[in-house]
C-alpha cells in the first residue's frame, strides 16, 4: 500500500471514530477559555530564547549533563538509535514486572511491546492509561487517555482485577485504584519513566504531573530507569523548572501541576560519617537513557525549531486537523510537530504517511505555542523536499501553473469545459458529474467566470491624489470577479485613483504549501516586477491569504540579494482591504436593508492578528452585528487542502457553519474568497441562510450569493 | 558514645566538595541573601498570598501564633496510632513528637540519621547530618540490638529501608516541613537526599507540613535559589537529591473528567505556617536571624559547637540558634541555649551565604535583654 493510500485509510477511520473526536472537542470546549485565561495571568514568555540557547549549544550541554549526572550518580547511556536504546533496556530488566508512567520518549523507541516480547510485565500507572490498558482499549485523548469510557465500565475493569463489586463512582473507583496500583509499586523491580527537562548545570532531571504515580514509579522500585529525548536539556535547574511550568500551563491550564520533582540521582544518605550511601527509601540505581536518534540530524538540515518543543499538547487543541482525526495525524508523536518529528525520527515517507499533506496552514498552532514553533513553515519546506523526491502529479501542476496562474487560455477554456461537465443549481453552483483535479464529484463550486476579472479590468478608475494599486488574486480572478469589482467600487469611493496593473500573477501562496517553492519565487519575482513599476505606496488585497502570502515575500526571497530588498520594499507596501479602509478613516454608508450579518475571520489575518473586518461592520450604521462563536475558527478550506481531503474539510467546517447559522444572521461575511468558497459550498448543502458575501459586497450594499 | 561531635574527616570532606560546587556558581550567597531580603521585606503580603494560593490549590491552611497552636492543631488532627514523619527542625521547633508520643502516638523517623538518633535515644547534633557524632560502629550495633539487622553497612541499610517500608505504607499520616513555600502558586517545596520525604508526602491519605512564615518566597526560581544554597553550603551537592514540589492534594480527572482526589498520592494536605515569635523577630530588628537556611555550615568552624556540641543552641544549633531561642521561647531559653558562650571569632560569618553577623546580634540581644 502506499503512503497516500494509508494516509487516506487514516483519515477515513479517524472520520468514522465519532467517539474520540467528540471527547477532544469536548475537553478543547472546556479546558479552552481556562487555559487561556490562565496563560494571560501566569505566561511570562520565558520559554522561547532559553530552548533557542538550549538546542543552539546542545552538543556542549549533552557533554555537560553527561558529565553532571554520572557525578550524581546516575548511570548515562547515549542511545544513538531507538534501536540502541531499547537493546540497552532489554539487557537490564530481565523479567519480573515494571511501572510505568506517561512518556513520549517510551512510546517513541516501542519499548512498552518490546519490554511484553521478553515477558515482562509492565504496569501503566496513570489512572487514564491504566484504564485503557486493562481494557485494551484505545487512548482517546494525550492528556485524559480514557475519557471516552463509561464510568460503569470503567467499574467492571477494577472489578475483574480485583475479583470484588466496585461501585461505578468515580470516588470507590478511585480508591481501588490506588490500593490495587500500590501493590503493583511494592512488587516492582522497576520504575519506568520519561522526563519533562534535564537541567545540565545540577545534573538533575524534572518530571511533572498531577496523580502522585510520576513520584511512587521513581521513588519505589530499586531500579528507575529514564528514557529522554536530548532536546530535553536546559542548562539550568532555573529552566527545568521554567519547563515544567510552561508545560502545565499551556497543557493543562494549571499555574503549576501538582507535583513536579526533580531528581538528581540515586537515593542517598550522608547520614553515616558523611560517607555517600545508595537506595535509602528512593532506588539506589538509576539509568538515563539520552535519545539521540534523529535530533542531530533535525538540527544539522534546519529543523532545530522543531525541538523546541515541550510536548504540552497545547497546539493540538487549537489544530482543526487533529480535532478531526485525533492521534491518526501524526505518528510517534502527534499533530503537525508530529509529523515533522517523523521525518527526523524516522523518514520523510513515514512523514507522509503521518500526515504531512494534512497541514492547512491556518497556523492556530503557532499562536498556540508557548514558544511559538513555525510548524507550519516546516511543513512547507518538508513538503519541498517530498516533491523533489516524488515529484507532483500533472493533475497538480494543471492547476498551480495554468489555471491559477492566469494562463489567459485555460481560463478561457475552464469556465466552457466546466460547464459541461457540472450540473447546475441556478444559484451559482456546480455540482461536477465526475471527479476531476482531485475535485470531488457531487460537491458544490461556485461556477468559473466565463470572463476573468483581470481581462477585462479597467487599467485605472477613480479620481484623487493619490495612486493605488489592487492585487486581485486568483480566486477574484476566475471565480469572484465580482468582488473584485465591488473592492474597486469601495477604494473608488475614497477619493484615490486605482491601478489594476496586467500581468500580476497568483500570489503564488498555493504553489508554496504543495511544495512548489520555485514556482512561488517565480510568481513572487514576476508580481514584484509588475508591481514596481506602478510606483504606488499602497497595495491592497482583498484576500487574506494573498495578503499572507505577499507579505511573506521577503521570507521567501531572503536568499536572493537581487530581489530580497525590492520584496521588503514591496511588502511594506500591502494593505489589507479593511485595515486600508480603516486607516484612512473610511466611513461604511448604512446598510439600507438593515441585514443581520455575522463575520467569518480568516485564519490568515488572525495570523497576524488583523480584526479590522469585524470592526469595519460593527461601525456600519444601520447593520445588525449578531456575534457567531468560534468566530476565528478555521473554516477548512485551506487552499488545495479541500480537494485532497474533502470529507475532512467538510467535517472542519461543519463545526464553523453551526454557530453561523445558530448566530441567526442574514449574511456572513469574510475577508477571504477561498473562505467564501468553503462556506458557500457548506451553507449551501446545509440549506440556503445565511448568504456568504465579501466585506466588499456588503460595503457596496450588494446582494451576494446565495450559499 | 558521643565524645566527638563529628567523626574525623567529614568535615573536611564536606568543606572540599563545598568549595567546589561554588566555584560552579559564583555569587550565590548574594543571590540567596537578595531573595532572603526581597521576601522578609514584605513577609506581611506574601503571608496573605501564600494562604490565599495554597488554599485556591486545595490544602488546608492554618496560620499558627505560636508553637503551643501549631502543636495542639495537629495532635487534634491525628487519629491514628501512628505517624511517619521526615526531617524538620519547625516540627521540632513545635516539639510535637514528646506531645504526640505523650497521646500515645508512635511517630517514626523516617531519615535514617534521624531514625539512628531516636533508636539510640540520643539528641540530633546537627541539622543536615543529625547523627554525625555517631560512628558508624557504633550505628550498626544500635541497628543489629534494636532491629535485629545485622552485617555490613548496606544489608544493613537495606534492612532498615524495608523496616520503615512497613511503616511508610500503613501510616495514615506523613509529617514534613518545607524548605520552601511558592507564594505564586502555593506549592510546597521540600529537598532531601534519600527519597523518605517524597514517601511521607506522597504515600498516607493526609500529608501535615509545617513551615515558618520566613520560607515564604514569591515565585518558583526563589525557592530554586533557596534549595541550591542549601544543598551547596549544607552538604556540598549542586542541589539535594530529591526536590518534591507539591501543590495542593493528589488528584486524577481521568474518569469522565471527574476530578478526584487521593489518586496516587494524599487526599488531604495541610499547611501551618508558622509566626512563633518571626514576626517579632522581624520587627525588633533582628530581620538577619531570619536569614537562616539551616545549612550547618557556621556549626563546622564554631570553636563552641566544636566543643558544646548540640548543647549549644536550643531547637536550631549554634549561636544564631540560641539568639533565636530568645524569640520563639524567651530569654530564659536563650540563655540555657548558650546566648552567652559566644566568642565572637567571626567565622560563622565568613562561611555564611547570608553572611549572618551571629556574634553581633548576640551582643544586640544581650544588650536588650
Amino acid at each position: 500500500m502506499t503512503y497516500s493510500k494509508r494516509l487516506k485509510q487514516k483519515i477515513a477511520e479517524g472520520l468514522e471514530d465519532k467517539v474520540s473526536a467528540s471527547v477532544r472537542q469536548m475537553v478543547t470546549r472546556v479546558q479552552g477559555p481556562i487555559i487561556q485565561e490562565m496563560i494571560q495571568k501566569f505566561d511570562r514568555a520565558e520559554l522561547r530564547p532559553r530552548k533557542e540557547y538550549a538546542i543552539g549549544h546542545l552538543a556542549e550541554l549533552v557533554d555537560q549533563s553527561v558529565a553532571r549526572l554520572q557525578e550524581n550518580g546516575f548511570i548515562v547511556f547515549r542511545a544513538r538509535t531507538a534501536g540502541e536504546a531499547v537493546d540497552y533496556i532489554l539487557k537490564l530488566v530481565q523479567g519480573g514486572s515494571v511501572v510505568k508512567s506517561k512518556s513520549n520518549a517510551v512510546k517513541e523507541i516501542g519499548l512498552v511491546d518490546a519490554l511484553e516480547a521478553a515477558g515482562v510485565t509492565v504496569v501503566e500507572t496513570d489512572l487514564g492509561d491504566r484504564i485503557c490498558q486493562m481494557g485494551s482499549i484505545p487512548a482517546s485523548h494525550p492528556i485524559g487517555p480514557a475519557l471516552h469510557v463509561p464510568v460503569q465500565k470503567v467499574a467492571e475493569l477494577f472489578a475483574a482485577e480485583t475479583g470484588q463489586p466496585v461501585p461505578p463512582v468515580p470516588e470507590e473507583i478511585v480508591k481501588v485504584a490506588r490500593e490495587t496500583l500500590r501493590q503493583r509499586f511494592f512488587e516492582a523491580k522497576v520504575g519506568l519513566s520519561g522526563a519533562n527537562a534535564i537541567c545540565a548545570d545540577t545534573g538533575s532531571v524534572v518530571v511533572m504531573e498531577n496523580e502522585g504515580n510520576i513520584r511512587n514509579v521513581t521513588n519505589l522500585p530499586p531500579v528507575h530507569i529514564i528514557v529522554a529525548g536530548i532536546e530535553k536539556i536546559v542548562p539550568t535547574l532555573e529552566d527545568g523548572i521554567k519547563v515544567a511550568r510552561v508545560a502545565g500551563l499551556y497543557g493543562m491550564g494549571l499555574d503549576f501541576a501538582t507535583y513536579v520533582s526533580v531528581i538528581s540521582g540515586p537515593s542517598r544518605t550522608h547520614a553515616v560519617e558523611g560517607k555517600v550511601v545508595h537506595g535509602l527509601q528512593g532506588p539506589g540505581e538509576v539509568h538515563i537513557v539520552l535519545l539521540e536518534e534523529g535530533r542531530w540530524e533535525a538540527i544539522k538540515e534546519g529543523f532545530a525549531e522543531s525541538l523546541y518543543c515541550i510536548n504540552c499538547g497545547s497546539c493540538l487543541g487549537r489544530c482543526p486537523v487533529y480535532g478531526e482525526l485525533g492521534e491518526r495525524y501524526g505518528y510517534k508523536y502527534f499533530g503537525g510537530i508530529g509529523v515533522i518529528r517523523t521525518a527526523f525520527n524516522n523518514s520523510l515517507e513515514k512523514a507522509l504517511e503521518a500526515g504531512l499533506t494534512l497541514c492547512l496552514n491556518c497556523r492556530k498552532c503557532v499562536a498556540a505555542c508557548p514558544v511559538h514553533i513555525n510548524t507550519p513553515g516546516m511543513i512547507q519546506r518538508l513538503r519541498e523536499r517530498a516533491v523533489a523526491e516524488q515529484g507532483m502529479d500533472w493533475g497538480r501542476k494543471m492547476l498551480l501553473m495554468q489555471l491559477l496562474n492566469n494562463s489567459s487560455a485555460i481560463q478561457k477554456l475552464a469556465p466552457v469545459v466546466g460547464s459541461l461537465v457540472c450540473n447546475r443549481d441556478g444559484k451559482g453552483g456546480w455540482y461536477p458529474r465526475y471527479s476531476l483535479f482531485g475535485i470531488e464529484k457531487g460537491r458544490r463550486l461556485p461556477e468559473l467566470s466565463k470572463k476573468s476579472f483581470l481581462s477585462g479590468a479597467p487599467r485605472q478608475s477613480g479620481k484623487g491624489e493619490q495612486k493605488i494599486a489592487y492585487f486581485a488574486g486568483c480566486l477574484n480572478n476566475i471565480v469572484f470577479p465580482r468582488v473584485a469589482n465591488a473592492t474597486l467600487r469601495v477604494l473608488q469611493q475614497s477619493d484615490v485613483q486605482v491601478i489594476v496593473p496586467p500581468g500580476q500573477k497568483c500570489c503564488g501562496y498555493p504553489s508554496l504549501v504543495n511544495g512548489d517553492r520555485d514556482g512561488a519565487v517565480r510568481n513572487a519575482i514576476a508580481n514584484l516586477k509588475v508591481f514596481a513599476s506602478t510606483g504606488v505606496e499602497v497595495i491592497v488585497t482583498d484576500c487574506a491569504t494573498c495578503y499572507s502570502s505577499l507579505t511573506g515575500y521577503p521570507e521567501l526571497l531572503a536568499g536572493d540579494p537581487r530581489w530580497a530588498g525590492i520584496a521588503r520594499e514591496f511588502a511594506g507596501k500591502v494593505k489589507e482591504l479593511a485595515q486600508y479602509l480603516v486607516e484612512i478613516g473610511f466611513q461604511p454608508a448604512a446598510d439600507k436593508a438593515q441585514r443581520r450579518v455575522t463575520y467569518h475571520q480568516p485564519c490568515h489575518l488572525t495570523a497576524h492578528g488583523m480584526t479590522q473586518g469585524r470592526d469595519l461592520l460593527q461601525s456600519m450604521p444601520g447593520l445588525q452585528f449578531v456575534p457567531s462563536q468560534l468566530e476565528d475558527n478555521c473554516c477548512g478550506f485551506g487552499g488545495t487542502f479541500n480537494l485532497d481531503f474533502y470529507q475532512l474539510s467538510k467535517t472542519i467546517g461543519a463545526h464553523k457553519i453551526q454557530p453561523i447559522q445558530k448566530s441567526g444572521a442574514e449574511v456572513v461575511v469574510t475577508s477571504c474568497p477561498g473562505c467564501m468558497v468553503q462556506l458557500m459550498d457548506l451553507l449551501g448543502s446545509a440549506g440556503q441562510r445565511p448568504v456568504v458575501m465579501h466585506i466588499s459586497e456588503l460595503l457596496t450594499g450588494g446582494g451576494g450569493q446565495h450559499g | 558514645m558521643g565524645k566527638t561531635f563529628a567523626p574525623p574527616g567529614v568535615v573536611e570532606e564536606i568543606s572540599a566538595r563545598r568549595r567546589q560546587k561554588l566555584a560552579r556558581y559564583p555569587g550565590l550567597g548574594e543571590q540567596y541573601l537578595k531573595v532572603r531580603r526581597d521576601a522578609l521585606r514584605q513577609m506581611d503580603a506574601l503571608v496573605e498570598k501564600a494562604i490565599q494560593t495554597l488554599r485556591a490549590k486545595k490544602c488546608q491552611v492554618h496560620l499558627a501564633a505560636d508553637a503551643a497552636e501549631a502543636r495542639e492543631l495537629i495532635l487534634n488532627l491525628v487519629d491514628a496510632p501512628m505517624v511517619v514523619k521526615s526531617r524538620s527542625l519547625a516540627l521540632g521547633e513545635i516539639g510535637v513528637v514528646p506531645a504526640l508520643e505523650a497521646k500515645g502516638v508512635k511517630v517514626v523517623e523516617t531519615a535514617l540519621g534521624d531514625f539512628v538518633v531516636q533508636l539510640a535515644g540520643e539528641r540530633p547534633a546537627h541539622p543536615v547530618l543529625p547523627a554525625w557524632h555517631i560512628s558508624e560502629t557504633e550505628i550498626l550495633n544500635v541497628l543489629k540490638s534494636k532491629l535485629g539487622v545485622a552485617g555490613d553497612l548496606h544489608r544493613a541499610l537495606a534492612g532498615v529501608r524495608e523496616h520503615l517500608r512497613r511503616y511508610l505504607v500503613s501510616a495514615a499520616y506523613g509529617l514534613t516541613g518545607a524548605n520552601a513555600v511558592v507564594a505564586e502558586n502555593g506549592s510546597l517545596v521540600i529537598m532531601e537526599d534519600e527519597g523518605n520525604a517524597r514517601a511521607v508526602s506522597n504515600l498516607p491519605h493526609t500529608h501535615i507540613a509545617v513551615v515558618g512564615i520566613e520560607k515564604i518566597v514569591p515565585d518558583q526560581e526563589d525557592a530554586m535559589t533557596v534549595c541550591r544554597t542549601a544543598a551547596v553550603y549544607g552538604t556540598g551537592q549542586d542541589i539535594g537529591n530529591y526536590l518534591s514540589i507539591i501543590t495542593g492534594p493528589s488528584s486524577t480527572g481521568d474518569i469522565q473528567g471527574k476530578q478526584v482526589f487521593g489518586m496516587h498520592g494524599p487526599k488531604r494536605v495541610i499547611v501551618i505556617l508558622l509566626d512563633n515569635g518571626r514576626r517579632r523577630c522581624l520587627e525588633s530588628g533582628f530581620e538577619e536571624l531570619l536569614y537562616c537556611n539551616n545549612c550547618g555550615a557556621c556549626l563546622e568552624v564554631c570553636p563552641v559547637f566544636k566543643a558544646r556540641g548540640p548543647a549549644y543552641g536550643h531547637h536550631y544549633p549554634g549561636g544564631r540558634g540560641a539568639a533565636f531561642a530568645a524569640f520563639t521561647d524567651g530569654i530564659t531559653a536563650a540563655r540555657e541555649a548558650g546566648l552567652d558562650w559566644c566568642q565572637s571569632c567571626g567565622k560563622c560569618r565568613e562561611v555564611c551565604p547570608a553572611g549572618i553577623n551571629t556574634p553581633e546580634l548576640i551582643k544586640r540581644l544581650s544588650v536588650i535583654l
